[in-house]
């Protein structure tokens, strides 16, 4: 009888409404920027993104490397910034649910707009923003940070430096909750830049009276923790602080971040529950296989593989012969199958060009399969390889091989294994170099000063945008330009593109530089590899990303999923 | 007599010392390799690292470099790390040398109390099932890789009872208990690797001394077995295996890379490895220093103890 009571029309459109308008108002929320949410709160988007986050607790966290010393700006360690990240904050950051890393929301500027030609952007900073020591935040930290990092005092080295030279013109501090920052020419990279978790806000007045060393040894920052204590070799520890200017976070109470720099090791302090994840900045040396079975033995663990912006790269030193002949180096690439790579390496990928294979920059496949290298055929690519290979000797005599050393880091496991499929493939056609293993320190400043004829290792970047990739990969005197080919031509471009606001014509100039720089071979990109990330199920808040030095680093939207704890209110 | 011997003892170490900093000193810029990279990390370029190269003084010829280094160490400053933040050498030491100390104690502990039990259980019951047991358990520990038995260790724990070592050392004077629970397991694991020297020392050791008239004179006295294997044939024993002991107690002290790293432990030898492969020239300068040092005092001291322990030896 009382099922018959909902029979009529008037009680059919109550419950319509009755479950349709939270629908809607869930979806209109749910549609909603993740900027404009986290302006609601963190749980604002916490429940956009179906989370219900728990307050309390702490974090148990690990990273591989030894933190030398502390200031992020003078390096580009990974170490570093993931250790240091808790502290301190940026302008903007990504948001800690986009598994890209590219939506921009607000930190210390709550809010942000671009001049009418793009050519500069301008801050609002929240107000009443206090340091770790005290002292009050302004505009002129951000000044101070900037300038510093434009025009480093001496005795510093600036890695970033000039990246912001190339985009940045000036920056002013009109009054102290406003910063504009003036481009050298139209570009979204002003936003871009400071959402990089690498280039955080110091404070003027600590840095100022020591700017070269006042930051190797010690933390103070704006951020969501504080530091306990001083730091060791084997454990950073954190606390909440107290006053941190957005309200409810982090959630929790305490972060402890041990330094392990043995895989194994890691993954037995992890399944013992000694750790609750296997680290923000990921362990060059935790590969497929190791954390699909570290996951396995315990149903409660959760591997997530993630593509990272990390090329596994083989550069050719185009100074030297045989690799100054464009054709020897084609041929090379030829050779190369970059899916073996893949398949027979311990480290999976997607397999792209200079540009990151899964984001927004990605050449149509069609477009990549015409490429030297990229072909679909492997017969009509190992003949071409063949015949390049003919022309050259046949004009500049016979290369000898067996002098020539493919350079590999011992302690980075995918470097000598790529390399040695490498090695296997090369001999298809005909050419048969020997590997030449060492540690990634000497091998690393090899391909700095340009000491080798044939390296393959690796090279992560900040974020999925052709100023980042293109900018420290092919432009003449980039910051990781190995192989040392200079292309005027892409140097152009590459400075067109850079202050092009029309996406797609912006987009066919990249895609323009991507094709000579990949035609060219110099650089070869083997494959734009998976990270692997290994953690147990109450650890929420966290979203792997390409990027390993994402701002998610600072740790503030990560909550234990742990019945003892209250829900965040 | 015994001055006389100490003082040209310490004569003869200088000297060994001023050639140790020079081969030391070559050996660490022979390597291929740049600290200025290390700092940087992987956004290095030839213009950062030429900068960062002049600022660290590295552009200096060097016998610049050399007698600033050994200008600082007779004036008492043992140099500052260049890899970490400029702390000065003795400071990163001191912080280390703790958890060596009590690694390397406990597996000596380990290594002398197993290896004397079997070498003396071998060498009285020698050429029987019993001696071979104990020669076969104690050559194992020498045949299995350190880096693999700490391993299974590591492993095993985990899987049995999902337990590791605890992350951050814990000293034994805030709390023994921790403290052994911590290091019971890397002190096993390298003490069954030293067990087999010592027992195999004691052995031959105990079957050379069991022959001699004074043991057989003991034994004609009526005293009992256990009295003349414990004071008359051990106190004989004790002087090959106070050399061995000694030197592998001075070899741990040198780092025990492996086992540290395993155990994520940060002694002495984690401290070196990070140095080299950072090209941390003033840390690992010192550093090695620092140990040729520590075996010349060790083996002088060793010297002494002979003495004490047989008043036959003279010296000369």
């Amino acid at each position: 009888m009382v099922g018959s009571r909902f029979r009529g029309p008037i009680e059919w459109l109550c419950m319509l409404v009755l479950i349709g308008v939270p629908l809607t108002l869930m979806a209109q929320q749910a549609e909603k920027p993740d900027a404009d949410l986290v302006r609601e709160g963190p749980l604002a988007l916490a429940a956009a993104h179906d989370e219900k986050p728990r307050r309390g607790g702490k974090f148990v966290g690990v990273l591989n490397e030894k933190i030398p010393f502390y200031d992020m700006h003078q390096t580009s360690l990974g170490g570093i910034f993931a250790a240091t990240a808790p502290a301190y904050n940026g302008l903007v950051r990504t948001s800690p649910y986009d598994p890209l890393a590219t939506e921009v929301i607000p930190e210390l500027a709550h809010a942000w707009e671009f001049s009418e030609d793009r050519k500069s952007i301008t801050f609002h900073l929240h107000q009443g923003v206090k340091w770790h020591d005290g002292a009050p935040f302004s505009s002129a930290d951000v000044k101070y940070t900037i300038e510093r990092i434009m025009d480093p005092p001496k005795g510093m080295v600036s890695p970033r430096g000039p990246v912001f030279n190339a985009v940045i013109d000036r920056v002013e501090a009109p009054d102290p909750h406003t910063v504009v920052v003036h481009g050298k020419g139209p570009t979204t990279l002003l936003l871009d830049l400071f959402a990089n978790g690498h280039n955080a806000i110091i404070p003027k007045h600590i840095v100022e009276k020591d700017p070269v060393s006042a930051l190797k040894t010690q933390i103070i920052g704006t951020g969501p923790y504080r530091i306990k204590g001083s730091p060791t070799e084997s454990l950073w520890q954190y606390e909440r602080n107290p006053d941190y200017f957005i309200k409810g976070l982090p959630y929790t109470d305490e972060l402890d971040i041990h330094i392990i720099d043995d895989a194994q090791a890691m993954l037995a302090a992890l399944l013992s529950k000694r750790i609750h994840w296997s680290g923000a900045f990921l362990h060059p040396n935790l590969d497929g296989d190791l954390a699909k079975s570290a996951a396995q033995q315990n149903a409660d663990l959760i591997h997530g593989p993630m593509p990272g912006l990390i090329v596994s790269h083989l550069a050719l030193q185009s100074e030297k012969p045989p690799f100054d002949d464009v054709r020897v180096r084609q041929a090379v690439s030829e050779a190369i199958k970059r899916e073996a790579v893949s398949a027979l390496g311990n480290q999976t990928g997607a397999i792209g060009t200079g540009n990151y294979a899964l984001g927004r920059w990605k050449m149509p496949k069609e477009m990549q399969e015409q490429l030297i290298g990229y072909g679909s055929d492997m017969k009509k690519r190992i003949a071409n390889a063949k015949k390049l290979l003919a022309s050259y000797e046949e004009e500049k005599g016979k290369i000898d091989w067996r002098k020539i050393k493919l350079q590999c880091s011992s302690n980075i496991k995918f470097s000598c294994e790529n390399a040695q499929v490498v090695q296997q493939l090369l001999k298809k056609i005909d050419v048969n170099v020997d590997l030449d293993p060492m540690l990634v320190a000497q091998h690393r400043a090899n391909e700095v000063s340009g000491d080798f004829l044939m390296s393959l290792l690796g090279a992560a970047f900040d974020f999925d945008d052709p100023n980042d990739t293109f900018g420290q990969l092919f432009v003449t005197n980039g910051g990781r330009w190995y192989q040392r080919r200079s292309i005027p031509e892409v140097d152009a471009l590459f400075e067109k593109q850079k202050f092009t606001a029309d996406p797609e014509k912006r987009k066919e100039l990249v895609w323009e530089m991507d094709k000579i720089v990949m035609n060219d071979a110099a650089y070869l990109v083997l494959l734009w590899f998976d990270l692997h990330h290994v953690r147990w199920n109450f650890v929420k808040g966290w979203t792997p990303t390409p990027n390993i030095r994402s701002t998610n680093a600072r740790m503030d939207y990560v909550w234990l999923d742990l019945p003892e704890l209250p829900h965040a209110q | 007599m015994m001055k006389q011997y100490i003082v040209r003892r310490l004569l003869l170490a200088s000297v060994t010392l001023i050639g140790v900093s020079l081969l030391i000193f070559f050996i660490m810029r022979a390597i291929p390799g740049d600290v200025a990279v290390s700092i940087l990390g992987e956004g290095a370029n030839e213009q950062t690292v030429a900068e960062l190269r002049e600022h660290l003084g590295l552009d200096d010829p060097w016998y610049v470099q050399y007698g600033r280094w050994v200008k600082n160490m007779v004036d008492g400053d043992m140099g500052r790390s260049l890899f970490l933040a400029n702390k000065p050498v003795t400071e990163l030491m001191a912080e280390h040398f703790p958890v060596t100390l009590n690694l390397s104690v406990y597996t000596m502990v380990v290594a002398v109390v197993l290896g004397v039990a079997l070498g003396v259980i071998s060498g009285l019951f020698h050429d029987t099932w019993i001696d071979y047991a104990c020669r076969v358990f104690s050559v194992t520990g020498l045949s299995i890789p350190v880096f693999w038995l700490g391993l299974m260790i590591l492993l095993t724990m985990v899987r049995l009872f999902a337990w590791t070592p605890e992350l951050v050392w814990v000293s034994p004077f805030d709390s023994f208990w921790r403290n052994l629970q911590q290091m019971f397991w890397p002190a096993v694991t390298l003490g069954y690797f030293q067990v087999a020297f010592i027992a195999r020392m004691t052995r031959s050791s105990i079957l050379e001394v069991l022959v001699e008239e004074y043991i057989r004179t003991a034994r004609a006295k009526g005293l009992r077995e256990r009295m003349v294997v414990m004071k008359h044939a051990l106190r004989n024993v004790v002087i090959p295996i106070v050399t061995i002991g000694s030197l592998q107690f001075v070899a741990l002290l040198g780092g025990v890379v492996v086992t540290e790293r395993v155990f994520n432990l940060k002694g002495w030898g984690a401290l070196l490895v990070s140095g080299v492969v950072n090209h941390d020239y003033p840390l690992v300068q010192t550093m090695i220093f620092s140990f040729a040092g520590l075996v010349i005092v060790a083996n002088l001291c060793t010297d002494i103890l002979y003495g004490w322990l047989d008043p036959r030896i003279r010296y000369h």
